[in-house]
């Protein structure tokens, strides 16, 4: 490939419009729905032996009112752990923790550097162009916390255009139990600089009814949420190269309901986040540099006056990285240098920080007229007083023209959080990282016959991980490297497609098991050994269909999230659940606008559930949102 | 239908828990506090003589519900008992032998209960300077007592008085209320700051466990002659001893409590007994807990002697409760609802 299509690449979505994809390792440009994704190239060049989801467009403009836990519980076969209305979210993949389970802003770490976990829940997918799940590991490429998966968080990339263009896009949408939401944007693209803006407000009462331990219904109390958030980017092309700077600033008010096993709750959270990023990247004849650097300040701050509690947290991060890429007869190597600084303020006043500093590269290779690619990545960090070592090798290797079987063995860690070595009282400065080894193999098959075409993709996998960290305590609660856990399970996904006429008809599925259980313990009569970790489903489900014609459009979808184990001795269960959805959607097109209207209906069949354990989520309920979208 | 959807497992190939009928007589129940949040709070029930026939979450057979969030302490009052939920905000008073519920008394953050007469009884509260005043006859609460301080944990009637702990770092006061009325008759000084439960020895002596070390105050005992006011002994543990829940034997003579450690080491981690005559606090434990455990609670049944020790193990999980001879002989264990931590000797 000639140096000059990697800037290209850089910024190519790694996707295909379809549900499942990652058919060839070497993704060429792709713009969807004349929107440009910003794109690492990582995963898509130097990581061709790993399984890799994307959300198609479809059901991105089907979820972009929503968050991205919303996205994630009810499309992709993955657990999400909401802690009731207006409690945080966050996911875990392949039976690894939240705290392992990375989650990337084009390349930044967005964990939260105190908690070690990202809320999901904070994400807004109308910030956000391309979502992608990563599963298995990718350490040495992604880094600490790329243990069971990753989420891939793509910003739409303001583009350019020679022409000069401009878009607004507005929307207007409002739901059962008090939500209402607005949103703005527009792009202005000019030959060689181009701008663009999102504005987002939400507010909500969740006062759905519930049924109590008592068996009386009743509305859910102290459940108001207000979030809203904007976002700006802006991209310059010059000489010197392409710069490009992106602004994501938000704010949430969330006040915690009762769970079922309390009487009464006046909790409240509020969530600041600031995130800042530059970066610039230029394509010379000895390869392609980039370079970024992101600023991200996260701040929480939690009261209950019943209780008289509270807290204030407030994390910086800085993020940077250089890399250098180049590619000369179908070998592409890859060096990169990411470094991380993370810093809070501890209730004494004092401060405490961790600082990360790495060197990394991974080189692919391609064989047998592009059958065959097979990739090597080594990464040695340094985190404060710690090193570590992260080796991988992963390959794909096409079978037949429609099949692609592939490999990843890298080994994959996870460094302690600020919290865990420096929380007072109870942090633990001894704590290790987990680390372990990850093995997974897949298959990849997709065709077309005349009008149809299907696509599906499987994986199994094994992982395990010493050092585990737990917590546990009393008064106070202090982590501890302690157990060993293994992950094994498999995952996969298909979906099939019709064209009739004019109507666009398809059906997709997807599921995983995932089996993870303590394997070892330090704790004297662990009863944990041998049992499945908590909040860890084994069978997870989704399923859907779709029709389109025309201006509109209608899809419906299932999700079943398996039991799921309270305590780590498996002896409280929480019950399955199944939630099914349906959207159904119009654009109508006029002379440079398309006015859209997107209803949609959460629990179709109003069935009561918890999540986690004693928190009520919500029945049936709908919403409408109206849209508008110019461009000339 | 309960929108819950929890269920209960057992386990099978650990130590057995059947859900056998509840023992009514000559039993130890456990209050098992579940862990904070999860509402997987918990009543264990065993025959004071052998852990066959033992009941991990008796309330929930009794009763076809869980407890709640947190059970603190269990308390008789007349032919039922009263069980403290902390974070439900309740208390529930169940039928003594068949713990069938008969009634929920809505009391914010209840902690322990000192009955005075069959109609008033007070109850500690968390996050408050107030005792809560409640009629287990009539299922209510009908006041409220201020206190100087906040968070009254350990009580104790004792004549017409009732002792009041005040678990505040400000506070090194212990109060003595009119168990009629509720006043602040008399307020006696400690060794140590943050009173946490107050006991009284087979010869009339008041007994005060101060401290939180989690806070940085060192804890202490002091003991005190009530009808007189005057400190007869004080001792204090050196800083980072974290000492908790404190039991008498059946003579009332030697004192039994946990001391705690998270850090996972074994230094003053484990159970320590002192007799009430000693002059000094005891340097090595009655039973010493193992690396990465520790213990959560400890009582002595009045009828055989016999120390039973809960271990919470982390409260991710189910305790344990592990039974000794007073010489310290290990006798057996068996295994309770998540996080065991105060026992009841019926």
């Amino acid at each position: 490939m000639r140096p000059a299509a990697w800037g290209a690449l850089l910024l190519a979505c790694a996707c295909s419009p379809t549900y499942a994809q990652r058919t060839d390792s070497l993704q060429e440009v792709r713009i969807r729905s004349g929107r440009v994704v910003a794109g690492d190239g990582k995963t898509t060049v130097f990581a061709p032996g790993l399984r890799v989801v994307a959300a198609d467009s479809a059901v991105l403009a089907q979820y972009r009112r929503e968050s991205v836990a919303a996205l994630l519980s009810q499309q992709l076969p993955v657990f999400v752990k909401t802690y009731g209305t207006n409690g945080p979210a966050t996911v875990t993949f392949r039976g690894a923790s939240s705290a392992q389970s990375l989650v990337l802003w084009d390349g930044i770490p967005l964990q939260q550097a105190a908690l070690g976990v990202t809320d999901v829940s904070l994400l807004p997918v109308s910030f956000v162009g391309g979502v992608q799940v990563v599963y298995g590991g990718s350490a040495a490429l992604l880094g600490s916390g790329n243990v069971g998966g990753a989420l891939l968080l793509q910003s739409e990339v303001p583009r350019f255009d020679t022409g000069g263009s401009h878009t607004v896009e507005l929307a207007l949408g409002g739901g059962s139990f008090g939500r209402l939401n607005g949103f703005a944007g527009g792009q202005v693209s000019q030959r060689r600089s181009a701008y663009s803006w999102r504005l987002f407000g939400e507010r909500s009462a969740n006062d759905f009814p519930y049924q109590t331990a008592a068996g009386t219904t009743v509305r859910l109390a102290n459940s108001q949420l207000a979030w809203g958030g904007l976002q700006a980017a802006a991209r310059y092309q010059r000489r010197s190269g392409t710069w490009g700077t992106a602004v994501w600033l938000q704010a949430a008010d969330r006040h915690i309901p009762p769970a079922l096993f309390e009487g009464t709750s006046a909790k409240r959270q509020q969530d600041v986040a600031w995130r800042l990023r530059g970066d610039w990247q230029q394509q010379r004849s000895s390869g392609t540099w980039a370079a970024k650097l992101a600023y991200l300040y996260d701040g929480l701050r939690y009261d209950d006056s019943l209780s008289a509690q509270h807290s204030d947290l407030g994390v910086h991060k800085v993020f940077g990285e250089a890399a250098w890429r180049r590619s000369v007869r179908g070998w592409h190597l890859l060096l990169f240098m990411p470094v991380q600084v993370a810093a809070l303020q501890r209730p004494a006043g004092d401060w405490v920080t961790q600082t990360s500093v790495a060197a990394a590269g991974a080189l692919t290779r391609v064989f047998w007229a592009s059958r065959l690619t097979a990739s090597a990545s080594l990464r040695g960090e340094h985190i404060d007083d710690r090193q570590i070592l992260l080796p991988g090798v992963n390959a794909s290797l096409r079978v037949l023209p429609t099949v692609l079987i592939r490999g990843n063995v890298q080994r994959t860690y996870r460094a302690p959080t600020l919290n865990e070595r420096y929380y007072q009282p109870g942090g633990n400065p001894e704590l290790v990282p987990e680390q372990g080894w990850n093995v997974d193999a897949g298959l990849h098959w997709e065709a077309a016959a005349g009008p149809w075409r299907w696509v599906a993709d499987a994986a199994a996998f094994d992982r395990r991980i010493q050092n585990w960290i737990l917590w546990f305590g009393g008064s106070i609660w202090t982590p501890h490297n302690i157990a060993a856990v293994r992950s094994r399970g498999f995952d996969g996904d298909a979906a099939l497609y019709r064209t009739l006429g004019g109507t666009r008809i398809s059906l997709r599925g997807s599921a995983s098991y995932v089996d993870a259980r303590t394997v070892e313990s330090q704790l004297p009569g662990d009863g944990s050994v041998g049992k499945q970790i908590p909040y860890t489903p084994r069978w997870n489900a989704r399923t859907g269909f779709g029709v389109a014609r025309r201006f509109w459009s209608l899809d419906w979808s299932l999700a079943h999230t398996g039991e799921r184990y309270v305590t780590s001795d498996e002896s409280l269960a929480l019950l399955p659940y199944t939630t099914q959805q349906l959207a159904v959607s119009c654009s109508l097109p006029a002379r440079h606008a398309v006015w859209g209207v997107l209803a949609r209906c959460e629990n179709l069949t109003d069935v009561p559930y918890t999540v986690v354990s004693g928190r009520p989520a919500p029945g049936r309920s709908y919403s409408l949102t109206l849209s508008f979208r110019w461009a000339d | 239908m309960l929108c819950t959807g929890a269920c209960s497992k057992g386990d099978g190939g650990e130590t057995p828990m059947p859900e056998a009928p509840i023992p009514t007589t000559r039993r130890v129940l456990v209050a098992c506090e579940g862990s904070l949040g999860n509402g997987n709070a918990a009543l264990s029930v065993v025959p004071a003589t052998t852990d066959s026939g033992s009941v991990e979450d008796a309330y929930r057979s009794a009763n076809n519900q869980s407890i709640g969030d947190i059970l603190q302490s269990i308390t008789r009052i007349g032919d039922r008992l009263f069980l403290c939920v902390n974070n439900s905000d309740k208390i529930l008073a169940v039928g003594q032998a068949d713990l069938r519920l008969q009634g929920v008394i809505p009391v914010p953050k209840p902690r322990y209960i000192a009955p005075v007469s069959a109609t008033r009884a007070y109850v500690s509260t968390l996050f408050s300077n107030a005792l809560s005043v409640i009629d287990p006859q009539g299922g209510q609460q009908t006041g409220t007592v201020a206190l100087p301080y906040k968070n009254p944990e350990g009580l104790l009637v004792a004549g017409n008085r009732v002792y009041v702990c005040p678990f505040d770092t400000a506070c090194r006061l212990l109060y003595a209320l009119d168990a009629a009325t509720g006043a602040i008759a008399q307020s006696f000084p400690l060794a140590g700051a943050a009173p946490q439960e107050v006991l009284q020895d087979g010869a009339g002596r008041l007994w005060v466990l101060s401290g939180n070390d989690p806070q940085g105050v060192a804890g202490a005992w002091t003991c005190i002659n009530p009808a007189t006011g005057q400190v007869v002994q004080q001792l204090q543990f050196a800083q980072g001893i974290d000492a908790i829940r404190p039991a008498f034997n059946k003579t009332a003579d030697t004192l039994y409590w946990v001391q705690v450690a998270y850090d996972g080491t074994v230094a003053n981690n484990g159970i320590y007994r002192m007799p009430v005559n000693a002059a000094s606090l005891p340097a090595t434990p009655f039973v010493a807990a193992q690396p990465l455990q520790y213990f959560w609670g400890v009582g002595v049944d009045p009828r055989t002697g016999l120390i039973y020790i809960a271990d919470p193990k982390g409260f991710t999980q189910r305790g344990s409760v592990l039974v000794y001879t007073p010489q310290g002989t290990f006798l057996r264990s068996f295994r309770t609802g998540v996080g065991p931590g105060h026992f009841y000797f019926d």
